[in-house]
């Protein structure tokens, strides 16, 4: 299971709560699904699993860490598996969009985990939410990259792909060339999406519910090596702010934003992160998080049965 | 100049790459298969401008020079993996690029990646489709076989069909069906009350709306048997349903799209749903409706100012 929401699951059973949780050990088939789609109100509608079904009008909030890892039921043909799968994903995704509980978060049909900037007015979007925008380039040709890089005049370089399959990681620009030869696979094909990087300070905000929560970033320091587990950092209440508008925007009610706050009080918002981990930060820093998220959970207020 | 993304196999394409040549338009066409392979885009947002550019072996071309794009099956069958690991179920990581391109530019776009996979969640659709004024059609997704069976029994004549992308023939629910409703355990399964009166195919393209009244024996209209029968005749709407199908059409961000309605016996007009890659020479054959031509005059001169990226 993935540590946030097993984190939040435990926080969930603390408070009192009752809870249902739909793990990866599920397949397509073990899930039950009943839903009145036409209506607003979720008396009729369930979800269950071996047995034990759930109205969605008892439903308070929905923690969604995973969106099709369900396994495909042997039983059924390869063909009849990708179609079963797409459908319940569908299904869910629908599902998960109507409900009027806290969802976090919805999942966008089709195109969940896409870059910020590769929405329509997503740099328009970021800006307004009063963040600086850092140039970037979505390019295929790798020399014209490096050329259009050093022509910024940024020390450094944020690599990553386009749709979350390049695990972003920061160089110097002058390493640039090492770092591009490292990719292999699907990733060593596509054009590279890289955003040149001020100095600064590197910060990740999480937001989570209403509150935001300011940790260093594992790296930043732009060399290799070993590091500390990220803690706690300083945040201003404007930068918080817009954190928070930047995620409400997004319908995220969980999101880290990561940031780059140079000496002239400029943050350039480097990526908006809607599925984020933060299980390798200091113990502080995740019980925060997760009661912050269990906090946001147990909030909504009654479903319309 | 236009830029068209997209098979000539398709007809669709094909039809408006030969109106705009009879036009004198310029535009170029590209087949998203080779993308990676045979062209490439490259794009950047420097100080909040978009910029960017289409390399062919032969020419480049400028994003700004770019009027409007068509963008037709950019995901085409052979991208879409067998496995069913849930990776695979996203696009490839080189059409990614592509589909990064086409939503992140500012200019017109027929129809962005991002609003036609509205239509890859029917039930995500069909509540933005409520929200635009049209009446919410009775509709239950189940594994449930007992649910199934109520549902039926309460709404009378139900019909059932695919939940996602799919492609899947609408048929009413018969005796046959019902005595195996116990397979719906093994997939979530659509169903919708019927609702009776005459299909009207509407095609919006900028400001301008084409319906298309079809009359048939069928429940699906596309798959008319041998022996029945299908009529397709061009139809005005009533005022009040043309601006709930441009609020639609706004809303869901498509300049040109295919919306699907019922007339029932009463007058009202129910919506099924929007589809992004509209078949509209299928229509036009019948009712010599001129969609395709308007489709190549809009994409040459689109009746809306175009926007430019600037922060």
């Amino acid at each position: 299971m993935d540590d946030c929401a097993a984190q939040v699951y435990a926080g969930l059973r603390d408070a009192g709560h009752e809870v249902l949780l739909l793990d990866d050990s599920l397949s397509t088939t073990d899930l039950e699904l009943n839903w009145r789609a036409d209506t607003d109100t979720w008396g009729e509608s369930w979800l269950g699993v071996h047995g034990r079904r759930v109205r969605l009008s008892d439903v308070r909030g929905i923690l969604l860490r995973m969106l099709g890892p369900l396994r495909p039921s042997a039983d059924q043909r390869p063909e009849d598996q990708r179609y079963v799968l797409i459908e319940l994903v569908a299904a869910l995704e629908g599902l998960l969009n109507a409900f009027p509980g806290t969802v976090i978060n919805r999942p966008s049909p089709g195109l969940s985990g896409r870059n910020v900037y590769t929405r329509r007015r997503g740099a328009q979007l970021v800006a307004r939410c009063g963040f600086a925008v850092p140039d970037l380039f979505a390019l295929a040709d790798r020399d014209r990259l490096v050329a259009d890089l050093q022509r910024t005049g940024h020390p450094f370089v944020r690599v990553a792909g386009l749709h979350a399959r390049v695990e972003p990681h920061i160089v110097r620009v002058a390493k640039l060339d090492e770092s591009l030869a490292g990719l292999t696979g699907q990733a060593a094909d596509q054009p590279i999406y890289a955003q040149s990087v001020p100095n600064g300070e590197r910060r990740r905000i999480y937001v989570a519910g209403k509150r935001a929560i300011a940790t260093g970033i594992p790296g930043a320091s732009g060399t290799s090596g070993p590091e500390a587990r990220p803690e706690r950092a300083a945040l201003e209440p404007v930068v918080a702010n817009a954190a928070c508008k930047l995620a409400t925007e997004l319908d995220l009610r969980f999101a880290a934003i990561d940031l780059v706050s140079t000496d002239d009080e400029q943050h350039y918002c480097l990526e908006v992160n809607e599925f984020p981990i933060y299980n390798h930060c200091t113990e502080e820093v995740q019980a925060e998080i997760t009661s912050a998220m269990v906090e946001d959970l147990s909030a909504t207020e009654e479903v319309a049965a | 100049m236009i830029l068209m993304l997209g098979p000539l196999a398709d007809s669709g394409t094909a039809n408006l790459a030969l109106t705009l040549t009879g036009m004198g338009s310029e535009f170029i066409i590209l087949d998203p298969r080779s993308y990676g392979t045979k062209w490439s885009v490259d794009w950047s947002i420097e100080a909040g401008q978009f910029t960017g550019c289409v390399r062919t072996p032969r020419r480049t071309i400028a994003a700004e020079d770019i009027t409007a794009i068509w963008a037709h099956m950019l995901l085409l069958p052979e991208h879409n993996n067998v496995e069913t690991s849930p990776e695979r179920l996203g696009p490839p990581a080189r059409v990614a690029s592509l589909i990064a391109f086409v939503d992140a530019f500012p200019g017109h776009v027929v129809n962005r990646p991002s609003s036609a996979s509205t239509n890859s969640v029917k039930p995500y659709q069909a509540r933005l489709i409520a929200a635009s004024g049209f009446p919410p059609i009775p509709t239950l997704i189940t594994t449930c076989p007992d649910e199934a069976r109520r549902f039926i029994d309460t709404q009378g004549d139900v019909i059932f069909k695919s939940i996602s992308w799919y492609r899947s023939r609408v048929r009413r629910v018969t005796n046959e069906d019902f005595a195996r409703l116990d397979r719906v355990r093994n997939c979530p399964t659509q169903f919708q009350k019927f609702v009776p009166g005459h299909d009207v195919r509407v095609h919006r393209v900028g400001a301008q709306l084409f319906a298309t009244e079809v009359v048939t024996t069928a429940d699906d209209y596309r798959y008319v048997p041998l022996d029945g029968e299908r009529t397709m005749t061009a139809v005005d709407l009533p005022a009040d349903v043309a601006a709930r199908c441009l609020t639609l059409a706004d809303a869901l961000d498509m300049d040109v799209c295919g919306i699907d309605l019922r007339r029932t016996p009463d007058g009202e007009h129910y919506c099924f749903e929007v589809n992004p890659i509209p078949g509209y020479l299928f229509y036009e054959q019948y009712t010599g409706q001129p969609i395709g031509e308007t489709i190549a005059a809009w994409l040459d001169k689109p009746d809306v100012a175009c926007e430019r990226i600037r922060i």
